[in-house]
């Protein structure tokens, strides 16, 4: 190995530690204090853990039947995990005309039809 | 064609003298391999059994030639030479090639491998039954006429070949339907090992909550908004508890009725009560 | 125990029905014409020789009229306007060319295709090209004119050979009885064809040659002396290459034999008809009262009655088979003997689970075999798939109990989240969102 390429290496990797610690640092600093944005973020890792179960059990079965039952606990874990993210879109910076607590509220409503399609779904 | 492939080998009988005095009866070979011809020792008569021997042809090329000499003066009308299956109950035949003028006239029967009929051939080399050669000397009104089995054919070659026979009504081959194999489903152990990984995850979420202080109550409405927020989660603990019941049975019908008697005041109450939050 | 008793209940019912319907037909013949007519040559053939036969004819109440081709005053004539005269034909031989100027061989053709039934009686003598050329429709190849099957084994001097058993081809036309049978004439080359099958054959040492020594027509087994031919459509044709066969000469020893091959011929004998088939579930509902459904549990059920003589008698086989098919057969079973009354023999296929495919199936019992009429029943009906609430439900399937956790684990810390999140104080909410502003 050159060193010249050891040295671009060294750099890279230098850039990385150093960007991914500053985006660590901005993280650390948004969450800091702010229980409902911790609340959210501990929820959507929840929500991927069980996803991520589901697939595995899948892989484990190497078979996905029920494929109906499958893709209701499925999408109920990834549709929540989209209207999560998207009210904590909402509750760093709340979009133009949508008041949080608005947002919240149609967190709920969504969040209640996504459950009623997941248990109508799973049969 | 190589010449001489019909060996000369003549073994002289002087055949029994009957209605047809047959001659110098005698199986010869065609063949890329030379064969000693086979002669009958015992004279064609109606009393002839047939050949213990077995004649074989070795390919598909090759062929015999039964040959015997009849003296002129007592010629049979119909000389043919039959080869067939008993298990078939099917035969072919062969008219003979009559040469000779004078005192004796020799009659030969000239039977080619590959000109035997296809179904015969089929049973012969896939069935393994021997063909039977059987020779028929008659004339009207003659007192021996002679029809016996000379000798039984075995074909030494094997021709891959499929027998189609005609179409026959009759019953047909019978037909099961094979149904798809039903689902697999998991070992029970294993399901419920996964369930109790979601429900372990599940617990996990909520200490997780609890150790991060992400969970205050410090913002627990009280008063009014207290009330309200009160009833608007009891809203939705309701509509989870209605989807439930549907998932249970109840009819789609019923569970709208009932979503509407819940959500209604619920989302007027909670609208109030986040309006209240500002 | 409770299935059985249904079944019986079903048999029972199908049954009656059958009973009550047959009652009204049951001594009709199944020829419903009886209207015959016997085409000869008076110049070669002298009725009064054949005296025995025309009795036992009779016997049949068949309405018989004799017709010669040399009688110019009558044309003779098988269709009026289209419509067939007559339901049955026999043909002697006739040495003139022509039947008539209107009964040529498509004519011919044509009344057999009309379900009419012909008995076409060849001799060596005989040289008619339309009869011919009929029966080379049917294919059947007569030898030409003058040609004799003889036999060098059997020295009889007129020509006559003695048919043994082995020779009658066709136990569903003669039932062969032990008695030799005495022929006199020529014999035919056969092709191969479903519809057409030998009914007696030539002796193995046998041959057919002309005076002329032209070589030889049939050699040995090659040869046949009668064939029956049955068309779709149930009409049959049966050739003789004798004429002598039927004549008073040989009657004594014919009778029988020539008795079985003219009944066959004119729908006497041989006659197989179903009592309409049926299907149900196994517990006796109709597919009318409940569709089936895939993978449902059907009997299938068909009776047969065989007309013997004079009457219906319970049709005895062990190759009736039940096909289902969609396109492509599904199932293909043979049916087994359930119970019989005194004219109909049932078939039951036992219990059957319908394919798992859904669509429109038919179920058919094609009967077809030589010798007898063909029966072809077949029923159509839809198999429809599982409505949507006859799936097993997903706590029923241990796979599924994985993905329900997983949905209720998340309403409820969804249920639980809503309430951290709305009791919770946003300490710093406000800060950036100043900033920001």
């Amino acid at each position: 190995m050159t060193s010249k390429t050891l040295k671009t290496r060294r750099n890279w990797s230098s850039k990385f530690s150093e960007t991914f610690q500053a985006s660590l640092q901005t993280y650390k600093k948004q969450i800091d204090g702010n229980s409902r944005l911790k609340l959210i973020d501990i929820f959507c890792g929840f929500l991927v853990a069980v996803g991520v179960i589901q697939f595995a059990f899948v892989c484990v079965l190497k078979d996905n039947f029920p494929f109906n039952a499958f893709l209701a606990g499925f999408i109920c874990c990834v549709g929540q995990f989209v209207l999560t993210i998207s009210l904590r879109m909402q509750v760093v910076k709340s979009f133009e005309g949508i008041s949080k607590e608005r947002a919240f509220g149609e967190f709920i409503v969504a969040s209640l039809v996504l459950h009623f399609i997941s248990l109508h779904f799973v049969n | 064609m190589i010449p001489g492939q019909i060996v000369a080998c003549w073994i002289f009988l002087i055949a029994f003298v009957s209605g047809f005095s047959v001659k110098q009866a005698h199986v010869a070979f065609k063949g890329a391999i030379k064969k000693k011809p086979v002669a009958f020792t015992e004279p064609i008569s109606p009393e002839f059994q047939k050949l213990s021997k077995l004649i074989v042809l070795d390919a598909i090329e090759d062929g015999l030639e039964v040959n015997f000499a009849i003296e002129s003066t007592s010629l049979p009308e119909r000389a043919i030479l039959f080869l067939g299956s008993q298990e078939l109950a099917l035969d072919t035949h062969y008219l003979p090639q009559i040469k000779g003028r004078g005192q004796d006239q020799s009659y030969s029967f000239k039977v080619a491998a590959k000109e035997i009929p296809s179904a015969l051939i089929y049973q012969a080399t896939q069935k393994g039954e021997s063909l039977v050669a059987s020779l028929l000397l008659s004339s009207e009104r003659a007192i021996d006429n002679i029809f016996i089995d000379l000798f039984d054919l075995k074909l030494g070659f094997d021709k891959p070949e499929s027998l189609e026979l005609p179409k026959r009504l009759g019953a047909l081959p019978e037909i099961k339907h094979i149904f798809n194999a039903p689902p697999k489903t998991a070992p029970t152990v294993v399901a419920q090992f996964f369930s109790l990984l979601v429900a372990t995850v599940s617990v996990g979420l909520v200490a997780c909550w609890f150790t991060t202080g992400s969970v205050n109550f410090e913002g627990f409405p009280k008063g009014c908004p207290g009330g309200q927020f009160l009833a608007m989660m009891v809203s939705i603990v309701a509509m989870e508890y209605v989807f439930i019941k549907y998932y249970l049975g109840t009819s789609i019908f019923g569970t709208l009725w009932s979503a509407l008697y819940v959500g209604l005041p619920g989302l007027w109450i909670g609208s109030k009560f986040l309006s209240n939050l500002k | 125990m409770k299935l059985n008793s249904a079944i019986r209940g079903l048999v029972a019912c199908l049954l009656f029905v059958c009973s009550t319907c047959e009652a009204s037909i049951a001594k009709v013949s199944p020829s419903s014409s009886k209207r015959t007519l016997i085409i000869y040559d008076k110049k070669i053939t002298d009725l009064r020789a054949y005296s025995d036969y025309f009795e036992n004819l009779a016997q049949l109440e068949l309405d018989l009229e004799f017709v010669s081709v040399v009688n110019d005053t009558k044309d003779i004539e098988l269709f009026d306007k289209g419509v067939k005269l007559y339901s049955n034909v026999v043909l002697f031989p006739l040495r003139s060319r022509k039947i008539s100027k209107d009964v040529t061989a498509e004519t011919l053709i044509r009344f057999s295709a009309a379900g009419g039934n012909v008995l076409a009686i060849t001799s060596p003598q005989s040289s008619t090209e339309a009869v011919r050329t009929y029966l080379n429709e049917l294919g059947i190849y007569p030898s030409p004119k003058g040609y004799q099957l003889s036999d060098h084994f059997q020295s009889r001097q007129d020509g006559t050979l003695q048919l043994d058993e082995k020779s009658i081809r066709s136990n569903e036309v003669i039932s062969a009885d032990g008695n030799a049978l005495l022929y006199n004439g020529s014999a035919a080359l056969l092709k191969n064809s479903e519809l057409l099958f030998p009914v007696l054959r030539a002796p193995k040492t046998s041959f057919t040659k002309s005076s002329r020594d032209e070589g030889e027509w049939t050699t040995g087994t090659q040869g046949f002396l009668a064939a029956g031919f049955q068309s779709l459509k149930n009409a049959r044709a049966a050739w003789v290459g004798s004429e002598s066969f039927f004549s008073n000469a040989f009657y004594e020893v014919n009778a029988k034999a020539v008795m079985d091959i003219t009944k066959w011929a004119f729908l006497e004998k041989g006659v197989i008809r179903s009592l309409g088939a049926s299907h149900s579930h196994r517990d006796g509902s109709t597919y009318n009262e409940e569709p089936y459904k895939i993978k449902d549990d059907i009997i299938y059920t068909i009776g047969l009655s065989e007309w013997r003589d004079g009457s219906w008698k319970p049709f005895n086989s062990d190759d009736v088979q039940l096909e289902i098919k969609m396109i492509d057969p599904y199932y293909r079973v043979t049916l087994n003997p359930s119970n019989a009354t005194e004219e109909v023999q049932f078939y039951t296929s036992g219990e059957i689970k319908l394919p798992d495919h859904h669509g429109v199936f038919s179920f058919i019992t094609d009967y077809k075999r030589n010798g007898y009429s063909f029966v072809f029943e077949k029923d159509v009906k839809a198999i429809r798939h599982l409505a949507n609430d006859e799936y097993p439900r997903s706590w029923e399937i241990s796979n599924s109990w994985v993905y329900l956790t997983s949905i209720f684990a998340v309403g409820l810390s969804w249920m639980l989240f809503v309430f951290f999140y709305l009791t919770s104080r946003p300490k710093s909410l406000a800060m950036p969102e100043k900033k920001m502003q």
